[in-house]
């Protein structure tokens, strides 16, 4: 099962997210954290999202980038994991911390491919992502190439998903299920 | 006519145009307006209507009045708009002014038209 959940900030989509997570099936579940720990802010994020997920007996991987090698950490037997979150991870990939930008076409055939891999090692894939799509801003040319490789990578995503599911307000609406055929 | 809305890069004109495939289709690039609608296609698409809207205002045009009167000349149009809207009301007059004016066109198109929909990672939501 591939499900992708995506939202505004603060929208609840991440309770949801482990909430599904949590009544997977499998065995072992996997959290897996993409933030990288370069502020204050984002050690504060981070300690925020522990503090949600505490006496969940969630396996946590961190991995900021080439998502696939979050499989090689999980021993045998059946898994279930939540990627928290796509938006992270992409900006990641593309953006270093020396000010340098990769070209996003190829990032988003790799971040594709390794998601893939990685949906191999599990029963249960869950994917959140981030609505940041509709301020109307014109942000400077690298941060528009970088919201328009994240809707593309939603849009795949969304295509190969299972489910998709929006959040409002902690609320989940169903955008897409694939029916059993 | 017919309305779809979402944010930037969500596959909106992708849908439309994979929604009615076995139609032939022009769409007038809204950056381009008003460009000639002549021709033989039987489907219209108006993409980016929010650039067309941001231009006449740069040029200091009534974009409300312009972008209604020409759908009322072309009622059969699909017209495809970023949804600009959700985020903090900027401070420059003129940025705020270009969405409440994108706000207030959607309102009265989707008023006119038989159908009105959101697009999200590429997945269309019928708001009416």
């Amino acid at each position: 099962m591939f499900i992708l959940v995506t939202g505004g900030s603060a929208s609840g989509k991440s309770a949801y997210g482990e909430r599904l997570l949590m009544e997977c099936p499998e065995e072992k579940k996997a959290y897996i954290a993409t933030m990288l720990k370069d502020g204050p802010e984002s050690l504060r994020r981070i300690e925020r999202h522990r503090n949600l997920r505490a006496g969940k007996n969630f396996y946590t991987i961190e991995q900021t980038h080439k998502i696939s090698d979050a499989g090689k950490q999980m021993q045998e037997g059946s898994w279930s994991a939540i990627l928290e979150c796509l938006s992270n991870l992409a900006a990641n990939e593309m953006f270093s911390a020396d000010g340098t930008k990769r070209e996003s076409h190829a990032i988003e055939e790799e971040i594709i491919t390794q998601i893939e891999a990685l949906y191999q090692r599990l029963n249960t894939l869950i994917i959140i992502t981030n609505n940041v799509f509709e301020d109307g801003i014109s942000y400077d040319a690298s941060v528009m190439e970088y919201i328009r490789l994240l809707g593309r990578l939603n849009r795949r995503l969304a295509e190969r998903a299972d489910q998709v599911i929006e959040v409002v307000a902690g609320i989940p609406l169903l955008l897409k299920e694939r029916k059993e055929p | 006519m017919e309305l779809y809305i979402g944010g930037i890069a969500q596959g909106k004109l992708n849908y439309v145009l994979r929604k009615y495939e076995t139609y032939s289709c022009r769409v007038l690039e809204g950056a381009e307006m008003p460009v000639s609608e002549e021709g033989e296609e039987d489907i219209k698409i108006l993409d980016h209507l929010h650039v067309w809207i941001k231009n006449l205002l740069s040029e200091g045009l009534p974009a409300e009045q312009i972008v209604l009167e020409y759908l009322k000349v072309h009622p059969d149009m699909i017209v495809i708009c970023d949804e600009v809207g959700n985020g903090i009301v900027p401070i420059l007059q003129e940025e705020s002014e270009y969405r409440e004016t994108v706000g207030r066109v959607l309102i009265q198109i989707a008023e006119k038209s038989e159908g009105v929909w959101r697009i999200l990672c590429g997945l269309a939501e019928k708001l009416k």
